[in-house]
């Protein structure tokens, strides 16, 4: 049976399709280094202007909470934002402040 | 999650919504305490950091049974502890003399039996770089993930994170 180029060019549309529908929404979109420690959601979280640490994760990828601290000129802290982003089924929120009357401190979380 | 020091417990209902907190118990888990970190395995096991050493305490339906400091340490000292969801290894962050880099570094210790643990391992140099402090773990509730901090000579940090696979080694090499 002699394939077409329209029916090729299909299937590399179909083969796309479904390698884009595997890629990960757990972790901010990251994928897991299997090697090498890399930085966390690069941008995102680990920005250069800021220290981060101080992470949580849900049992399934699908939040992520961690503690932002500003520093001044002489790296003495003068500001901390608990932060926290999820996955709203669609999409990743951006990043938002936690609730600090629901939360004190960074949560741990076990099964969801 | 902690409030004041205090325990306390959230069931998530949906994606968006937790419920009202329920009080646990009134271990204090915070510095007044003495305690710099605490972590959690699936059964509701925590290991919490109070005054360098490793302690346990198990929630339970009417408060929490409180544990001992683990065994196997010795005279190793931490601040930050994060065990697996199992709780048949923890890594935590310390220093000992002649084998750190002369900044703080993550060690793994495995389970032996209950309360005993193994003597911490150094973690190799592609988690503990040589030019900055390397703490703060964490490994992932569904244990896949190992979250560290990476710190370096101008004071900022950094989340880093790698697959615990790499973490296997160690415990062939017991």
């Amino acid at each position: 049976m002699k394939t077409t180029s329209f029916e090729l060019l299909l299937l590399v549309l179909v083969l796309f399709s479904c390698k884009q529908q595997t890629e990960p929404t757990k972790y901010l979109e990251q994928k897991i280094p299997p090697v090498q420690p890399e930085l966390f959601a690069k941008g995102i979280v680990s920005v250069d202007s800021t220290s981060e640490s101080m992470i949580s994760v849900t049992n399934d990828g699908l939040a992520v909470y961690f503690t932002r601290y500003f520093k001044d000129e002489n790296g003495n802290t003068n500001g901390v934002q608990s932060l926290y982003s999820r996955f709203d089924g669609v999409k990743w929120t951006g990043l938002q402040l936690k609730d600090k009357t629901m939360f004190y401190r960074t949560p741990r979380f076990i099964n969801d | 999650m902690e409030s004041k020091g205090c325990i306390w417990k959230s069931n998530k209902i949906n994606d968006t919504l937790w419920a009202k907190p329920v009080f646990v118990d009134s271990l204090d888990l915070s510095s007044r305490n003495g305690v710099s970190d605490w972590s959690i395995t699936a059964d509701l096991t925590l290991f919490y950091v109070q005054n360098g050493d490793i302690r346990t305490a198990r929630i339970q339906n009417d408060g929490i049974v409180r544990g001992e400091k683990i065994t196997g340490l010795k005279d190793f000292k931490t601040r930050h502890v994060g065990v697996s969801p199992g709780g048949d290894y923890l890594i935590c962050d310390g220093f000992i003399e002649g084998i750190n880099n002369a900044w703080v570094d993550n060690f793994i210790s495995f389970r032996k039996a209950e309360n005993s643990w193994t003597y911490p391992v150094h973690l190799d140099s592609t988690i503990n770089t040589k030019t900055a402090g390397n703490y703060f773990p964490r490994i992932s509730p569904n244990g896949e993930v190992f979250f560290f901090s990476r710190q370096d000579s101008t004071n900022r940090s950094d989340i880093y994170w790698i697959s615990t696979k790499v973490l296997e080694k160690y415990k062939n090499e017991l």
